[in-house]
């Protein structure tokens, strides 16, 4: 660089060191690093918790044991695993349990999870010396930093901290793995609906259809079955478009003045192709997660249209039929729906599956009917989906 | 390197695994050089806290991108500059226009620039940080991260005309404080 005073920057700032505060470091640390060790840790010390009020004689006495403060070591992969026991030696550290009560109440109130939160913060958990009997035997003499891992195995439950730990990494790698997302995912839905619909004559005549008899309100003629079928495209953005084709199976009757359609009967395929979900739920990375559950949440915009096949609708004589007419003489009617809707899909991750669950609203907002057909509907449906990775 | 200190292949690959020790390792390797970047664009230490967390969430969110590990170094470089300046545009404290004021002559800045004095980097740090945003921005761009004008026109949505100017009156500005510097330092000498 030919300017010196460029070169005199360049040369003392390209590679400048800022520093930071270590309240800014373990902020840092907090939200970068943090969530799966506070997750693991957090089972394990859920797990360790109950373990140690299961164990727990009423009126017993008890003294508390630091947990070693692993986020002091380098190595931040053993946090999780980090229940290694210090007792402590100071008499003014020893509590005395004499009713059962209120700590088993005080664990099963809505404050569990902040209790159990503080108690992690604090770094202390209580144990018995039923469970650590070295340790109260030897309290007065020379404590090891570390206990052995051999009193564990007189726990009434068959269960071990490095168990624990152990289990806590197989759930996060679980979770990983079903995490872990393709750029293309195929999926399957199944659904019930509810339709609100309101069925009014195509040509309006006053003399040969002036008054339809339909069902309203809640009834189980008007629920029907729904499977559907499509590909989720998922994008690095929260959009993700979704293509799918869809099944409906409807039954409901309706019957007008002039005649009467027993068993209407709608098969009608829906082809989403404009479908856009918006994922709102902030990114989960594996690990970032409570136990084994993930929560993660679409809004999903339906826009699509249908082709509508009436295989059974019976043929109705008409005196003018240039107005009221089934073209077709098997009684198909052929029409085209366009769907808007919006649903709010949840995903609720069980061990290795994956479980959505969608509540869906939608509504044909425009009809096209291919045949003069005696009359049209305008349908809202509500419905709840389950779709199957 | 030493078993304790991962070569960049073993450490991104152990950051993308999840592995909380190596996430932290990467932190402390490269939080000197984000917070140097935070500082030169911010301007002062609060918004280059703000702009140092967001740069962090954004390098840890996007890591996979990372293709090559050697590229590390370069591309933490680049996100933190690309936050830096998004930082500065959403809190619209710069506006990147060309400033001249007429009211006051300009003080005498001698056309041969010589560095005399071996001056501090945090000194240098100072003044980078006392120029006014636009113009700081700009610099930066161009002086430390080599940026053409016209990538930063484009980048920061002005003229190419502009970001010159902005320069101009950065490196302007920047040898009036050498200038300054350099007269106390000899008057402070030759006054014993």
């Amino acid at each position: 660089m030919d300017n010196p005073l460029d070169e005199l920057f360049r040369k003392n700032l390209s590679s400048y060191q800022g520093t930071t505060t270590p309240e800014l470091d373990q902020i840092m640390l907090n939200k970068l690093v943090k969530p799966r060790n506070r997750t693991i840790r957090n089972t394990a010390c859920l797990l360790g918790v109950l373990l140690c009020f299961v164990t727990i004689p009423v009126g017993q006495s008890i003294f508390t044991n630091e947990v070693s403060p692993s986020s002091q070591n380098n190595d931040l992969d053993n946090q999780s695993v980090g229940l290694q026991t210090r007792p402590s030696t100071s008499p003014q550290e020893q509590l005395t349990l004499t009713e059962e009560v209120p700590v088993r109440s005080h664990l099963s109130n809505s404050k569990k999870a902040s209790v159990i939160s503080d108690v992690t913060s604090q770094s202390k958990f209580s144990v018995t010396d039923r469970a650590f009997p070295e340790l109260w035997s030897n309290r007065s003499g020379d404590i090891p930093d570390r206990l052995p891992p051999a009193p564990l195995a007189t726990l009434p439950l068959s269960i071990s901290l490095g168990e624990i730990s152990a289990n806590s990494i197989d759930v996060a790698e679980q979770e990983k793995q079903v995490i872990e997302r393709k750029p293309l995912e195929w999926y399957t839905k199944l659904g019930v609906l509810h339709s609100y619909h309101h069925f009014f004559p195509n040509d309006q005549d006053d003399v040969f259809i002036s008054q339809f008899d339909q069902i309203t309100g809640i009834d189980a003629a008007r629920l029907s079955a729904e499977i559907e079928g499509g590909v989720i495209l998922r994008t690095k953005s929260r959009f993700h478009p979704m293509a799918g084709v869809t099944y409906r199976y409807y039954h409901s009757s309706v019957s007008y003045t002039e005649g009467r359609v027993a068993g209407y009967e709608q098969k009608r395929i829906n082809t989403d192709l404009n479908r856009i979900v918006y994922e709102f739920t902030p990114s989960i990375e594996p690990g970032d997660t409570h136990l084994s559950t993930v929560h993660m949440h679409h809004v999903g915009l339906l826009l699509g249209t249908s082709y509508q096949l009436n295989p059974r609708r019976q043929i109705v004589p008409y005196l003018k039929p240039q107005y009221v007419q089934m073209r077709a003489a098997s009684g198909v009617g052929h029409t085209y729906q366009l769907t808007l809707g919006i649903g709010f899909q949840s995903h609720l991750l069980l061990g290795k599956r994956r479980l959505m669950v969608e509540p869906r609203v939608e509504t044909d907002v425009r009809e096209i009917q291919l045949d003069n057909q005696p009359y049209g509907s305008r349908q809202w449906r509500v419905g709840v989906f389950i779709q199957l990775p | 390197m030493s078993d304790n200190q991962p070569n960049e292949d073993k450490l991104l690959e152990s950051c993308l695994k999840g592995s909380p020790s190596h996430q932290a390792q990467l932190y402390y390797r490269y939080k000197g050089l984000v917070m140097g970047i935070c500082l030169r664009y911010g301007g002062n230490i609060p918004d280059a806290e703000d702009m140092f967390q967001e740069a962090f969430a954004r390098i840890f969110t996007n890591l996979k991108q990372v293709r090559e590990e050697s590229r590390l170094p370069g591309w933490i470089r680049k996100v933190t500059v690309s936050t830096a300046i998004n930082y500065l545009q959403k809190q619209r404290k710069h506006q990147f226009q060309v400033v001249t004021d007429y009211s006051t002559s300009p003080p005498e800045v001698p056309e041969q620039f010589t560095v005399e004095d071996q001056i501090a980097q945090e000194q240098l740090m100072r003044w980078v940080q006392e120029l006014p945003a636009g113009s700081r921005v700009v610099f930066n761009m161009y002086v430390i991260e080599g940026y053409s004008h016209k990538e930063i026109g484009q980048r920061l949505q002005i003229s190419e005309l502009n970001s010159r100017s902005q320069l101009s009156r950065a490196r302007k500005l920047l040898k009036e404080k050498i200038a300054l510097h350099s007269f106390n330092r000899s008057d402070y000498k030759s006054n014993g």
